[in-house]
């Protein structure tokens, strides 16, 4: 009769003792190990990645704002009181007996508080709407309560301030801030002000005089009648000046701030000028230790730490929200570094023909101190894409959040450094390097724009890199992470 | 007498000049777990060197050829690498890698193994003699590899269900959650693989 858990015992006996074959095939094991540690490190980046990518589209969808070309709305009639005088008087500047009028779409008000009219309260209306604009030097009343509005001019305004014996001449050019506009609005009487906006370059640059000479022939009657008049803001119509004014629909924006000087065209192109400091550490890969120079490993970790680049380039913006853009170009970027040694050398190694590593050191009858120091240049091209957000803008300042990555061809190497093994100097352009590597990278960041055309700013950058130009036998881990500064100036071509 | 030239100093010699961080035999299991979770490549390939041979007699309990073993118990030390950070050294390392060398080949056969267990319909019916000279069979001087070699010719189903109870020591209830199927499926198989077995150890060694 068979003994119970008689087979279970016989097997275990034999078999978990069984012969061990010791397992030579280690190089075959860490090849596949590293390409999992690779694939690893690119998944843990697609996802962040993906999810950078998400959160900013995300914050995107919610503020991306569809300029519509010729928006209607229902407008609302109200009457505006301002105390017991009128609002508006016919303007100086015209024969008393032309009156302008026009369907005053909307208007722009202010947050009224008692008292004086705070600077934050006046706004310039953005599109399809009218701006106007009054004010009084002293305290204002309203019947009804007045919306805030958070708008801007998507065009540029010319905000004429015409005195009443025309002896005093104001005049401010497009962008002036409220608090400039109040300051100067206590030496006027309501009835001589008037706004007028448009995109009319010709008023801009025109001399003082002359842009309110042009500015009033631009109101002639005639021009009114024809409606020949290119104020894009109002939408051709004018600005009513009689009482009481008839306001039609309040609109509110509710936008983002688009700044004036934003380019509205759907493409943009650029020149940019960047540089950008970085720093990358490098740390000897503890599997390659006879393929380096004892006395070299301490001297070149503190050597080749991080540099300074400088990038060129071209870039092309195609807008695909209100403040969201989709960025490529190409750059030539040049990456500096400086090879500095300092070190003291006892030996010399004895280098396998065969396989290359350092059998052996031969200790040196006098040891010999090695200085080295020269410049190391890396040329690439730079072919980016990103996605790039502006959340927070004023007039001239404006905060930019961009996510991409890029495609960096290695072109050359140019300067000297050590040999690893031999501590012989060698040329940079002589070392094998990979064609190519990529990178992703998230960079937040301020421009301030001097003029429209020109803007500079600074950007702290994080970069990854999925690979390096180096090659296989390299004894060194690049660790694939950077930080930099981006410092840029752009020079808008549109 | 001293053979080498005097100039001539040999990279152990140096001692202290220089010490590369290599690992050296003789370090304690937490020593070396903890150059793994640094991720030392020496310190991996002094697991590697100490652990593939065993982690191979495992896989191939539950591979179909020598070959798929191989690949599994690379498969298997590259989880080990990429999970060390996880091993709590609550139980001994080569305990944690059995079993992520076991959990590893199952999830590869699992498919294969529950087609195994569902078509295999055959009630192997084992004679009282062949049981009584299993006891005979005992008694020879079989070794490890012909028992290995004989195991190897039962079904997948058997073969695997055999490994993880008697050898790996899993309960029914881990092989039913290991394998998806029922605790008493998981006993049926056992019983009618020991037959098995019983019955080829039997003709072919008696």
């Amino acid at each position: 009769m068979q003994k119970k858990g008689n087979i279970e015992s016989f097997l275990r006996e034999k078999l978990q003792n069984m012969e061990v074959a010791f397992q030579d095939d280690w190089s075959v094991f860490e090849e596949k190990l590293r390409y999992a540690l690779y694939v690893r490190r690119l998944k843990r980046m697609m996802w962040l990645g993906t999810c950078s990518i998400v959160l900013l589209l995300s914050f995107v969808s919610v503020n991306v704002y569809h300029i519509q070309e010729g928006a209607t709305y229902q407008p609302r009639h109200q009457s505006l009181q301002i105390g017991n005088s009128s609002l508006f008087e016919p303007a100086m500047y015209y024969e008393p007996t032309n009156e302008l009028s026009t369907d005053v779409k909307s208007a722009t008000f202010f947050n009224k508080t008692k008292g004086d009219i705070t600077a934050s309260s006046i706004k310039i209306r953005g599109t399809n709407s009218t701006d106007i604009l009054t004010q009084k030097s002293h305290s204002v009343t309203a019947n009804i309560p007045l919306p805030t509005t958070s708008t801007v001019s998507t065009k540029k305004a010319a905000l004429l301030l015409n005195a009443n014996n025309n002896d005093r001449i104001e005049e401010a050019n497009a962008g002036v801030s409220a608090q400039d506009l109040l300051s100067n609005l206590e030496h006027f009487e309501f009835q001589d002000m008037v706004m007028l906006v448009g995109s009319d370059g010709e008023i801009e640059q025109a001399p003082a005089k002359e842009k309110v000479l042009k500015t009033y022939s631009r109101f002639h009657p005639l021009y009114l009648s024809t409606k020949n008049l290119d104020l894009d803001i109002i939408d051709k119509d004018f600005v009513s000046v009689h009482m009481p004014l008839e306001i039609k629909d309040i609109k509110s924006y509710e936008g983002p701030y688009v700044s004036p000087l934003q380019d509205k065209n759907p493409w943009s192109y650029a020149l940019n000028v960047y540089p950008n400091f970085t720093y990358r550490k490098f740390a000897v890969d503890q599997d390659k230790l006879d393929y380096i120079h004892r006395d070299f490993i301490d001297a070149v970790q503190s050597a080749e730490k991080g540099g300074f680049s400088l990038n060129v380039g071209f870039e092309v913006s195609r807008r695909i929200g209100l403040i969201t853009f989709l960025n490529s170009g190409i750059e030539y970027m040049t990456y500096n570094t400086e090879a500095v040694y300092n070190f003291t050398n006892f030996r010399d190694a004895d280098i396998n023909p065969t396989t290359g590593r350092i059998d052996n050191y031969s200790l040196k009858l006098r040891k010999e101190n090695i200085e080295f120091t020269d410049r190391n240049t890396y040329h690439y091209l730079n072919f980016p894409l990103s996605i790039s957000h502006q959340p927070w803008a004023t007039n001239h300042i404006r905060l930019n959040i961009e996510v991409g990555g890029s495609f960096m061809y290695f072109v050359t190497a140019k300067g000297k450094t050590l040999d690893y093994k031999t501590l012989d100097i060698v040329d940079l352009s002589t070392r094998d390097f990979k064609k190519s590597m990529g990178s992703f990278f998230f960079k937040v960041g301020a421009n301030y724009y001097v003029s429209p055309n020109i803007n500079v700013g600074f950007e702290p950058t994080i970069m990854y890199f999925t690979n390096t130009i180096y090659s296989n036998d390299y004894p060194f881990k690049v660790v694939p992470y950077c930080v930099g500064m981006n410092f840029n100036i752009q020079i808008n071509l549109n | 007498m001293n053979s080498k030239p005097e100039h001539i100093i040999h990279v152990d010699d140096l001692g202290s000049i220089v010490k590369p961080k290599e690992f050296l035999l003789g370090n304690t299991e937490s020593e070396l777990v903890a150059a793994c979770k640094a991720g030392e490549r020496s310190a991996q390939k002094r697991v590697y060197e100490l652990f593939s041979g065993k982690m191979l007699n495992v896989c191939k309990r539950y591979a179909k050829d020598a070959d798929h073993a191989k690949d599994m118990m690379h498969d298997g030390f590259i989880k080990v690498f990429l999970n060390i950070q996880k091993f709590r050294e609550q139980a001994s390392l080569e305990t944690w890698i059995t079993r992520i060398m076991i959990n590893n080949s199952i999830s590869d056969i699992r498919k294969e193994v529950r087609k195994g267990i569902k078509v295999s319909t055959d009630d192997v019916h084992i004679k009282d003699e062949n049981i009584k000279d299993f006891e005979l069979v005992c008694q020879k001087p079989i070794t490890a590899n012909q028992v290995f070699e004989t195991m190897n010719q039962l079904p997948l189903g058997y073969k695997t269900v055999l490994s993880l109870y008697v050898l790996d020591g899993f309960t029914h209830k881990e092989i039913a959650a290991q394998l998806g199927i029922s605790e008493g499926t998981s006993k049926s198989q056992l019983a009618k693989a020991k037959k098995v077995l019983a019955k080829l150890l039997t003709d072919a060694y008696l």
